[in-house]
């Protein structure tokens, strides 16, 4: 066993809702700095707001797929074909054209249409989440009874996955995600993941219904290996319900924190679209992008990164740069913060984009219309906060009302 | 969308211009949408 380090690595530091000054410090300093990641690899940390544009939409010189013999320390010797099996499917893992290949499968599942003609499904959800709640009288752990029931309910709705076997692959997630457990134990995780999407896909191949999983199947089954349907299918799983969830639990507390920014999007149904946005800027729950690798000699901000090097971007660092955004470090709904990068930016911006704001613009006010007293039931300080893990938020939250 | 009197979204995601010259009062918009584009498929051509 290794043991679990004391503090997250630099660029996952955070006190409560703020990133490390450390963040800040770099970026009116050289605004390019190596630091050590996770695994103990010097990487290359971008944080400001132009630089980490600039990083993201340019795929040529930083990739996202990985050059033969890259290896990251302390990994599992895992052969060849079982990596590339793995690796199948990975929108993330993949540069264009390849990435294009595969994501224009999935974009039209994922359309600003697409997602209005399922509001009034999450609506549904959100109301039976809140009936459960009011039922059960308070206190309540907002975590366990709203913020990540909600996202999981609709992502397995979408897919075609049963969600009675939620608390399996959310345990197997959540876990694969904490960078404090050792990697092998991770890895066996990802596997047992894969056995599991497996067996769904494999039934889709029989009767394809009418989720993604069976689009995906009747529309480009001939197209795509079962390693890449596995691929997609558990990246759209994991990403649908570990982001969401967090910002709904993280989001809620933020604005207990804020309660005239609570009052406005609970008693102004305008406030909710621009608070959503601000908060994604201010919360910024993913730490980085997926690192890059530099394909050539490159250099950003006049920093000299080398070819083959790791590229994190900060994306909490990039959405408080004064040069974006005004006054970054206060949390004002009212701005709506336009061109913030919580979601990325580039070929790999955020495909479930659209159906996490319409989550979130419907989760949001029905929480605080129907508790409108909701109140922490714990000391701000006791609230725990997930520091390790590759996506900001928090353990759980006590509320009542 | 930032620009909805510029831009749609046909059934597949792609984005679709709607207009040939942008309408009056609709340039901040558009100019924003191309700000914003993460695909950064978009240019307004000046006249």
């Amino acid at each position: 066993m290794t043991q679990a380090p004391e503090l997250p690595p630099l660029h996952m530091r955070r006190n409560t809702f703020d990133p490390t000054p450390e963040l800040r410090e770099i970026r009116e300093a050289e605004g390019v700095r190596t630091v050590v990641n996770a695994f103990g690899m010097e990487v290359f940390l971008v944080t400001r707001h132009e630089d980490i544009k600039d990083v993201l939409s340019d795929h040529e010189r930083f990739s996202n797929g990985r050059p033969p013999g890259f290896v990251v320390p302390g990994a599992p010797d895992v052969p060849e074909e079982e990596q590339a099996s793995a690796r199948a499917g990975n929108l993330l893992s993949l540069d264009p054209p390849e990435h294009q290949r595969l994501r224009r499968m999935l974009t039209a599942e994922f359309t600003i249409r697409r997602m209005k003609r399922l509001e009034p499904r999450v609506v549904e959800i959100v109301d039976a989440q809140l009936d459960a709640m009011e039922k059960a009288g308070p206190p309540a752990d907002l975590v366990a009874s709203f913020a990540l029931p909600i996202p999981s309910l609709v992502i397995c709705e979408l897919l075609g996955v049963p969600y009675d076997d939620r608390d399996d692959f959310q345990r197997r997630t959540a876990r694969q995600l904490d960078l404090s457990i050792p990697f092998p134990e991770r890895l066996e995780l990802q596997k047992q993941g894969r056995a599991y999407m497996r067996s769904l896909v494999e039934r889709a191949r029989k009767q394809p219904g009418a989720d993604i999983l069976g689009m995906l199947v009747r529309d480009h089954g001939t197209e795509l290996t079962d390693d890449e349907l596995i691929g997609i299918a558990s990246l759209l799983l994991l990403a649908g319900h570990e982001t969401t969830s967090n910002m709904l639990g993280l989001g809620t507390l933020a604005l207990l924190r804020h309660p005239d920014q609570l009052a406005a999007v609970r008693d102004d149904p305008d406030a909710i679209g621009p608070a959503v946005e601000e908060l994604l800027r201010w919360l910024s729950i993913v730490h980085s992008a997926i690192p890059r690798i530099t394909t050539t000699d490159v250099e950003i901000a006049g920093v000299p990164i080398p070819a083959g090097e790791l590229v994190f971007v900060s994306l909490p660092s990039g959405n408080r740069d004064p040069d974006f955004i005004d006054s970054p470090e206060v949390l004002d709904i009212r701005r709506g913060a336009p061109g913030h990068l919580a979601f990325g930016h580039g070929v790999h911006h955020c495909l479930g984009a659209p159906l996490a704001r319409m989550e979130m613009r419907i989760a949001f006010p029905a929480l605080l219309r129907r508790f409108p007293t909701l109140a922490l039931a714990e000391d701000f300080a006791d609230v725990p906060f997930r520091s390790f893990h590759f996506i900001y938020g928090l353990k759980s939250l006590e509320v009542t009302w | 969308m930032a620009a909805s009197a510029v831009f749609d979204q046909d059934e597949d995601g792609i984005v679709v211009v709607l207009v040939d010259e942008v309408p009056e009062g609709e340039e901040d918009h558009a100019r924003e949408a191309v700000k914003l584009c993460p695909s950064q498929a978009l240019r307004v051509a000046e006249e």
